[in-house]
């Protein structure tokens, strides 16, 4: 089944490089979504179904770790997988994403193929 | 521009500059398959540094606080941001902009989780790109200012890009903000 991609990140060049990564994929991709912080990630979650979410972590108005609190404490999006992908390098930044419930975690600079590993254990 | 003696904030800040270093050679080797090369790092001069191109800037808060800035001539930024986004960008857009604003958060960000190793817990601010001809960008008096610079010189190029870094303390930044609170009071 064709599945719904929402890639989140406040760099429109990041969104777009990722979009084409995705379609490198064997992912069996539906609509690739984007948005360019957590409130409108959120409004797009709500009002579509979608199977991935990809995100960044430092964003303008609600950052990735909050978005990814707020996936996982809402009752039709917690099972959703999410990826974060992030400059954020440090081990209590990705401790505290994966407590909260992240599927994986890729910091920039990174390559398509780490992208590519992180989603065949995801998807 | 270059001092014959080691200025003291090159020495404090020696394994730092080193993080830059290999953090844009990474960055650069990475995203856009380019191979840079660190030539002289030296401490800038107030208001000799006259830009004319790009300077993206992201800033760092927490135990010690600052910004790292990439400053790159206009041509280099459309050739980065045509690698970056695999498209041909021959002038500055919006595209280009947010490609170079881009790689300068992942330089920064390496700097900045440097740093979290040895001081705990730092804030990134998201990322500010400025274009233009003859300016002139600074920090304030207080902070010196570390340029490190950079050539690429493959498929032709021979471009040259800096880095630039300022970091102050955290008493320092206060005693700062004391004095631009009082200087704006005085105003009023």
């Amino acid at each position: 089944m064709a599945l719904n991609v929402l890639i989140v990140d406040d760099s429109a060049a990041i969104r777009k490089i990722l979009q084409r990564v995705l379609r490198q994929t064997e992912v069996p991709l539906g609509e690739i979504l984007e948005a360019g912080d957590g409130v409108e990630a959120l409004s797009l979650l709500k009002a579509q179904p979608v199977g991935l979410v990809l995100s960044d972590v430092n964003m303008p108005n609600m950052d990735g770790l909050q978005l990814l609190a707020e996936i996982r404490g809402t009752e039709s999006l917690k099972s959703v997988p999410v990826l974060m992908i992030t400059t954020e390098g440090s081990q209590n930044k990705v401790m505290e994403a994966l407590n909260l419930g992240a599927s994986g975690y890729v910091r920039k600079p990174f390559t398509a193929e780490q992208i590519k590993e992180k989603l065949v254990g995801i998807v | 521009m270059t001092d014959t003696v080691v200025p003291d904030v090159l020495k404090k800040n020696e394994k730092l500059l080193e993080v830059v270093k290999t953090t844009a050679c990474s960055v650069f080797a990475t995203m856009l398959g380019l191979t840079v090369t660190p030539e002289e790092t030296y401490v800038e001069k107030h208001g000799t540094v006259t830009n004319a191109g790009l300077v993206a800037m992201v800033g760092m808060a927490g135990p010690v606080s600052g910004s790292g800035c990439l400053c790159l001539s206009k041509a280099f930024g459309c050739f980065v941001a045509s690698r970056f986004l695999m498209g041909e960008y021959e002038e500055v857009n919006d595209e280009v902009l947010d490609a170079v604003a881009e790689l300068t958060n992942m330089v920064v960000g390496g700097l900045k989780t440097a740093l979290e190793e040895d001081l705990g817990p730092m804030g990134l601010s998201i990322p500010t790109i400025v274009f233009g001809e003859n300016y002139i960008t600074r920090s304030p008096s207080l902070g010196e200012r570390m340029v490190l610079s950079f050539k690429c010189e493959e498929e032709g190029l021979d471009e040259r890009f800096t880095i630039l870094v300022c970091l102050i303390s955290e008493s320092q930044n206060r005693s700062y903000l004391r004095e631009l609170a009082e200087f704006h009071a005085h105003l009023t």
